[in-house]
């Protein structure tokens, strides 16, 4: 039947009866933020999949205690990240958080020249190296916020703070990647300010 | 050259979003709904996800509970906040358990293992010294619970015990923390730091379930529990009265 994609909460309560498909769009909706959120803390792609693959099974089992007017993304999100904590710290292991640029600039209005594509390319790197540098508490505040952009109260939904912690701990954290990042980078953003 | 403004960090972070290379995200939908409905065929857990908790966890708390309340569960009201719940129940038994809470439920842990090893930030009241008892358990979802105890002079103390404070915190959604009342008088709905919270001064039960057990409390001090927010619930037991617990609780972050 053709027809509009049902919302969050129509999946939620076709699932809470037992629909096992209805649930699979869910997981079909937020895999990627979910895998992606347990590759930040397991810096493991297989740890990833099988946090990732538990957390929206224990979600399911635990649907009923979903609170209705709430919005489902953080809820799943702490489900996902409880679940891949607690396999670092069965694992005892410690990676190298292996994230890599895309090949290919930022899209934009206008392409870059080929030199400030490379300055860019380079100031991102270096950013990205200065962030599997800090420790994990600011690391994944600062990854929740800006790679994965949750907003300020789903970051501390999943990272079961206030919100008001959330500024702060981002403060002292982005205050920290400063002091890592090489002096001297070019500025790559969103946004430049034209001279 | 200088180094980045904070501004320009934080500019520099937003454009990195779109631009990072992720291991491919794995087909997770087939897999996720082949467990449950494997789960399903095999008997493993029950089809409907409400079903699941009533049989696979809370038979085993209802049942505690059936034994202390011969009517309990018929109860009346139901109060929750976060992963604790209020049940009122027409008549309390008497308590199996004896020993002091802060003695019979986890490990102990110095507070620094403690804000290592949870995973929220661990609240405490201002103005205390640092507790002198401090227990870590696990929740049967996997969250990773605490008890604070403190003998502080300064607070009177709680009768049959040698503590003068007893906090609990307790995250995540799902309930695995249940106080059993006696009448629905016993407990007085108020507010902390704008958050709702109950008031409870008679005696009563605490059930706490850990993913290998049910243990259940006798409390005879008053108790206090509150919406801590970020999906924390703090239970504070005190001989104190309610404005004084109250103001108390003010201080707790």
């Amino acid at each position: 039947m053709e027809g509009r994609p049902l919302q969050d909460p129509e999946l939620i309560e076709l699932a809470r009866e037992g629909d096992v498909r209805a649930y699979g769009e869910l997981v079909e909706r937020y895999r990627d933020l979910a895998f992606r959120t347990a590759y930040l803390i397991t810096r493991s792609a297989a740890e990833a999949e099988d946090a990732a693959q538990d957390a929206f099974v224990k979600a399911y089992y635990a649907l009923d205690r979903f609170r209705r007017q709430e919005p489902f993304r953080p809820w799943l999100l702490r489900i996902v990240s409880n679940e891949a904590k607690n396999r670092v710290r069965s694992a005892r292991r410690r990676e190298g958080l292996a994230l890599r640029l895309a090949e290919g600039g930022p899209s934009g209005d206008a392409g870059p020249s080929p030199e400030s594509a490379a300055t860019a390319r380079e100031t991102q790197e270096a950013l990205l190296a200065a962030l599997a540098a800090l420790r994990e508490e600011d690391r994944l505040v600062i990854a929740y916020r800006y790679l994965l952009e949750l907003s300020e109260a789903e970051t501390a939904e999943v990272l079961g703070v206030r919100p008001g912690t959330v500024k702060s701990r981002l403060s002292r954290a982005l205050g920290r990647l400063r002091e890592r990042v090489p002096a001297g980078l070019a500025l790559a953003g969103p946004e430049t300010d034209d001279a | 050259m200088p180094e980045l403004t904070p501004l320009e960090l934080e500019r520099a972070l937003a454009g990195l979003a779109g631009r990072i290379e992720y291991p491919s995200t794995p087909a997770l939908a087939p897999a996720v709904t082949a467990r449950l409905a494997a789960e399903r065929r095999g008997g493993i857990r029950p089809p409907l996800p409400g079903l699941a908790l009533w049989t696979r966890r809370r038979l085993l708390v209802a049942v505690a509970i059936g034994l202390l309340a011969l009517l309990g569960i018929a109860a009346a009201a139901r109060l929750a906040i976060g992963a604790l719940e209020i049940r009122v129940v027409p008549t309390l038994a008497p308590s199996p358990t004896v020993t002091p809470l802060p003695e019979a439920i986890g490990r102990t842990v110095t507070l620094g293992e403690a804000r290592a090893g949870v995973g929220f930030e661990v609240r405490l009241p201002r103005g205390l010294a640092e507790p002198d008892t401090v227990r870590i358990f696990p929740s049967p979802f996997g969250d990773r619970s605490l008890l604070l105890a403190w003998t502080d002079p300064s607070l009177p103390p709680l009768e049959g015990t040698p503590w003068t404070l007893v906090l609990l915190e307790l995250p995540g959604d799902e309930e695995y923390a249940f106080k059993l009342v006696a009448g629905e008088g016993a407990v007085r709905e108020v507010e902390v730091g704008g958050r709702r919270g109950f008031w409870l001064e008679e005696p009563h039960h605490l059930v706490l379930e850990t993913p290998t057990e049910v243990q259940t409390y006798r409390v005879t001090g008053n108790v206090l529990v509150w919406d801590a927010g970020g999906g924390l619930a703090l239970r504070m037991e005190t001989a104190q009265p309610l404005d004084e617990a109250l103001a108390l609780a003010e201080t707790v972050n």
